[in-house]
């Protein structure tokens, strides 16, 4: 019952000034009239008149009293929605989130040069790797040398090595005794000369040990008695396939005689081709190293968190947002069946044609593309707010600015179907409003 | 002329006399139809922005403005956040801006929109999964919304979750047909939705009619 009351507002207005009116003129007709001669009873039978007269009044005034609540309720909510709306408007000018992206941006200076200093750390070993591998490989030859002397025991053993691998495998591979598995530092002596460590170990050291190890000489043994393993293993392997290596590799002279020594010369065969494993591993393993390292070096690929305590999982969510930010959204999506949407096909009451396109076509294909020449900077933020304005044009994909020397490129999408004219006139308002 | 108090659905343009005029207000705007020297020319405004069409016209046919439903789905975002319950179930009405259309009829030939009049409530945008779409905001009445002279429809829906985890939906999707429009208390009408929530969006259930709709 209150709603056409609240919907209309001036007719009941008028009613209630009318009522108040009479109202009045009648209170004050009786009050004269009644001056002389006081009735017993006046305020029963005024009360009912009153009460009758006040009738619609009231009503009238539930319903404006209604209305009033609700306009009150709809203001407090328009109200508190404004609020809301100013807040987050200031937050976003200006405040916290300027902070925050200052403190984001030191934070990806930081990881940057943490992320540059482990790949220098990494580069680092791995040289130290490649040069423990060269050293090992030139150990290796120079130890089946010595095993293939001890086959001829009286030939000497080569002079032309490098001091490196002069010492025999016990003295350059383990570390001295008494030192827990460490090996001496580069460039200092150990405290016991080398001729008390060849007493000390009792081994046939014919050479002392020299003083000019590295730090990552204790490397060496492990790195060779895993070569060893992993090329017995490849020749377990390989030499059904492979018996040309033994072949090739066969001495001839000894090999052939029948003598006691068939055993050892049998073993040193074995020894070579595992030599000659063990050599094209190595090359591989350099061949990989010298081709990665002409270009700049990969990012490296740690454990969870390096020694510094940055969390590498952030640099690479770090990298893949800088690469999702650098990717350029494509202008016009391509057209796929699977982004056709689905429309309603016809409609029951009789469906007016279009003026110009016909049915609505489900496809994307209402990019608009328009050139402004003598748009300037100031002019952009107009033609923005022009197509935001405009309802024939979409909000999402948002209109696109390219800006040149001489003009500025536009280009947003439309309603689909909407009719050529339309378009145009979209397109002219743009060069009006530059213009 | 004052502004109808009651939506209607159809409105004819009486077509004026030479140098003459025809003044409509359907809803918020105002249309102005004038018959000038080799034409007919329309004005439209709706109070911020107006627009100029020339029209040629002829005499056999008639002249409409109608209020259609927007011819893509409607993402209506509510101004409440509704959340739903487990099994839980809310009714409401939800409004959803209507297109003024200028529609030419003639005997014999099926009717043409000439211009239609999308309101800026009605926001359109492109979905790599959904395609076009509008967007529009609404709140969530309890009861039968007031009467108005905005070009609205009215429509019943009620949401239902029937899954096991709590509904928050984003939006409430509705598809409209012209022919489902009908007058009701000066309003404008629709047939009720009942939506189910099934995981990350409604899925709707046909009305009451059996007509399916498409979401």
């Amino acid at each position: 019952m209150l709603l056409p009351s609240c919907g209309e507002s001036t007719p009941p207005d008028t009613d209630v000034a009318t009522e108040l009116r009479a109202l009045r003129a009648l209170l004050a007709q009786q009050q004269k009239s009644g001056a002389g001669v006081q009735s017993p009873a006046p305020g029963v039978a005024d009360r009912s008149q009153i009460t009758t007269a006040l009738q619609p009044l009231r009503e009238v005034i539930d319903g404006l009293a209604a209305s009033q609540r609700e306009l009150q309720t709809r203001q407090v909510t328009l109200t508190q929605e404004m609020q809301r709306w100013s807040q987050l408007l200031v937050e976003t000018a200006t405040g916290a989130r300027q902070e925050e992206a200052k403190a984001m941006t030191q934070r990806l200076q930081q990881l940057e040069k943490s992320l540059q200093e482990q790949d220098k750390r990494h580069r680092e070993v791995e040289a130290l790797m490649q040069g423990a591998l060269e050293r090992t490989a030139d150990r290796l030859e120079d130890f089946l040398r010595r095993l293939e002397g001890t086959v001829q025991p009286g030939q000497p053993p080569d002079q032309k090595d490098t001091p490196a691998s002069k010492p025999p495998i016990k003295n350059g591979g383990e570390p001295a005794p008494g030192s827990n598995g460490v090996p001496p530092a580069t460039g200092t002596p150990p405290a016991t000369g080398g001729g008390e460590e060849d007493n000390a170990s009792g081994s046939v050291g014919v050479v002392g040990p020299p003083r000019h190890w590295s730090v990552f000489w204790w490397t060496l043994p492990v790195v060779l008695a895993a070569s060893l393993c992993v090329a017995f293993l490849l020749r377990l392997r390989r030499l059904p396939n492979r018996p040309s290596v033994a072949a090739a590799t066969r001495p001839t002279g000894p090999a052939n005689v029948a003598s006691p020594l068939s055993r050892d010369l049998d073993t040193v065969q074995e020894i070579w081709a595992a030599a000659a494993l063990l050599g094209e591993a190595v090359d591989r393993l350099k061949q990989n190293s010298a081709s990665q390292q002409p270009p700049p070096p990969p990012p490296p690929q740690p454990a969870i968190t390096a020694a510094d305590g940055v969390d590498l999982a952030e640099i690479s969510v770090l990298g893949e947002e800088r690469e999702k930010r650098v990717v350029v959204p494509a202008l016009v999506a391509p057209e796929t069946a699977a982004t056709k949407p689905a429309q309603d096909p016809t409609a029951a009451r009789p469906a007016p044609a279009r003026a110009t396109l016909g049915p609505v076509n489900p496809t994307r294909n209402t990019a608009v593309r328009c050139r402004i020449p003598g748009a300037s900077t100031q002019s952009q933020a107009e033609l923005l707010r022009l197509l935001a304005d405009d309802p024939r044009v979409l909000r999402r994909p948002e209109p696109i600015m390219t800006t040149t020397t001489t003009a500025v490129e536009v280009a947003f999408d439309v309603l689909p179907g909407l009719p050529a004219s339309e378009r145009s006139q979209i397109e002219q308002r743009l060069r009006d409003a530059v213009s | 002329m004052e502004p109808s108090p009651e939506l209607l659905l159809i409105v004819v343009i009486p077509r004026p006399e030479r140098g003459g005029s025809v003044r409509l207000q359907p809803g918020g705007c105002e249309l102005v139809l004038e018959s000038v020297r080799g034409g007919h020319t329309l004005l439209w405004s709706d109070g911020r922005t107006s627009r100029r069409f020339a029209l040629g016209l002829v005499d056999e046919g008639r002249l409409t403005l109608e209020l259609r439903a927007p011819r893509l789905p409607v993402r209506v975002i509510t101004r409440d956040v509704i959340s739903l319950v487990p099994g839980g179930r809310l009714r409401g009405y939800l409004q959803i801006p209507l297109v003024p259309s200028l529609v030419w009829h003639r005997d014999g030939s099926r009717p043409s929109i000439l211009i239609e009049l999308p309101p800026r409530e009605l926001a359109a945008e492109w979905d790599d999964r959904e395609g076009h779409s509008f967007r529009c905001p609404s709140s969530l009445h309890s009861r039968f919304p007031m009467r108005s002279n905005d070009p609205c429809a009215v429509v019943p829906v009620v949401l239902c979750n029937p899954s096991g985890t709590v509904a928050s939906p984003p939006h409430v999707p509705l598809q409209l047909r012209d022919a489902e429009l009908s007058e009701l208390r000066g309003t404008v009408v629709v047939k009720p939705r009942r939506l189910r929530w099934v995981g990350e969006r409604f899925a709707m259930d046909a009305p009451r009619d059996g007509v399916p709709v498409q979401p």
